[in-house]
């Protein structure tokens, strides 16, 4: 209903701005945090499963890598992505060669 | 039990991924023919050849769509922002906190084509955000009017203006009418000529003026819920689509009149001047410190010139100016 075409064109193809990224096409209500803030938690947890053999925070890992893999930009960097899923994996795999009994979760165990 | 949750993790992501293409898929096809129509070009990259015109695909949830060639507007970039469909995690809470997938029309005015004012229709809730985070509305528009009975809005939309002639007259009969048929839809509508994003936050306060923009920026909610195909819920967007280019042909023609123009005016002056007072002391020092280097430079330069006379001279003509500088500034008023 609004599309009411003048006679007139309003294309102008001499006005034509090529798409830069610039601070005005940034998402205004804050850049989305999430897969940065998963990638550290991540981190922690792997080093937390790694060094203290804790499993939970192995697997706890391997999922902050999922969600930081899943809400990643596409044209972010794909080495943190994957050396943070590496880290999480290797920290399962390093619990469970240690120890394969099956994982007992802490506030279970009291 | 755990790889199971992992599996089911990656079965939601696939699926969720194909969903929020197939939505953004759908809405590209509903208006490449209109867009067309109305833009010289309709996608872009950015890149220098621009390989593949179409959808931008920002991350799994967000697409941006580049038009420009039109009067009246540099360009427009649409951004479907819709739900995360491919986190799992996200969905859940979603579950709790219920949002939407949006469209975000950004236009980027030419500077010519508009008039100097700000405001902001929107929803209640959106409202109060918007006047805490934007830093063109905290500034010149931070009061919120009803917006019921003056323009015959339904009653959780808001309205704040700096100048009321603009928002009486931007908002016409046509466009209140529309938005009475649509009240879902519409999330907020945003004109300014001092657009320069969200609010700086305190640590990082800049020392110049926030650069800005003449834009106008329409929020859409894209109704999906209720168990609308997808293509009836771009059906249902359609005309608030339609709207925004009806705006940039009034907001192109618009102009304020002579009164309110000088009160936008001042307006603008009296931020610039508060602006400047307290960023003053911050500007004192970087000049002062921008001083001192180029006088260090300037010495290095001589010292490194193997010409005594020359470092001689200048050495005298440092030792005259500190003196001058220690020198009290009484004497500078004797008669």
């Amino acid at each position: 209903m609004f599309g009411v075409n003048n006679s007139s064109d309003s294309r102008r193809s001499d006005k034509i701005h090529r798409y830069k990224a610039s601070a005005f096409n940034q998402n205004q209500n804050g850049e989305d945090l999430t897969p940065d803030y998963m990638n550290v938690l991540g981190m922690v947890f792997s080093m937390c499963g790694l060094m203290m053999r804790l499993k939970w925070c192995a697997w706890a890992a391997l999922y902050c890598s999922c969600i930081s893999f899943a809400s990643s930009k596409i044209n972010d960097d794909t080495k943190q992505i994957l050396s943070s899923f590496m880290l999480s994996i290797s920290a399962v795999v390093m619990s469970y060669l240690q120890n394969p009994t099956p994982m007992v979760l802490p506030w279970s165990s009291v | 039990m755990i790889l199971a949750g992992l599996v089911l993790y990656f079965f939601n992501f696939f699926l969720g991924r194909s969903k929020n293409q197939r939505i953004a898929e759908t809405w590209y096809s509903a208006f490449k023919g209109p867009l067309l129509e109305k833009f010289a070009l309709v996608g872009d990259d950015g890149k220098l050849e621009n390989s593949q015109p179409g959808l931008m695909k920002e991350s799994e949830n967000v697409y941006l769509l580049w038009c420009s060639g039109r009067t009246g507007c540099e360009a427009v970039l649409f951004e479907l922002r819709l739900l995360k469909r491919q986190d799992l995690v996200a969905m859940v809470m979603n579950l709790f906190r219920p949002q939407q997938d949006q469209v975000h029309v950004k236009v980027f005015m030419n500077d010519s084509d508009m008039d100097s004012f700000v405001m902001c229709l929107a929803a209640k809730k959106t409202a109060t955000r918007l006047i805490r985070e934007m830093a063109d509305i905290s500034v010149y528009c931070p009061e919120k009017k009803s917006a019921v009975e003056k323009f015959g809005l339904p009653t959780n939309f808001v309205l704040m203006s700096e100048i009321g002639e603009a928002s009486t007259t931007l908002l016409d009969a046509r466009v209140c009418s529309l938005i009475n048929n649509i009240p879902e839809v519409i999330e907020s509508i945003h004109f300014s000529d001092q657009y320069s994003g969200p609010k700086q936050t305190e640590d990082t306060a800049p020392s110049k003026m926030p650069e800005v923009k003449k834009m106008l920026i329409f929020n859409f909610n894209l109704p999906l819920k209720n168990g609308k195909s997808i293509v009836e819920a771009v059906e249902i967007i359609r005309p608030a689509i339609m709207l925004t280019f009806y705006c940039i042909d009034r907001v192109k023609r618009f102009r304020l009149s002579k009164e309110f123009k000088s009160k936008a005016e001042k307006n603008r002056q009296k931020v610039e001047e508060a602006f400047l007072k307290s960023t003053h002391a911050a500007r004192a020092e970087a000049a002062a410190a921008r001083r001192e280097e180029k006088r260090r430079l300037e010495k290095e330069k001589i010292l490194q010139d193997d010409d005594p006379e020359k470092q001689r001279k200048w050495e005298e003509k440092e030792n005259k100016r500190l003196a001058k500088k220690r020198m009290p500034k009484m004497k500078a008023i004797k008669v």
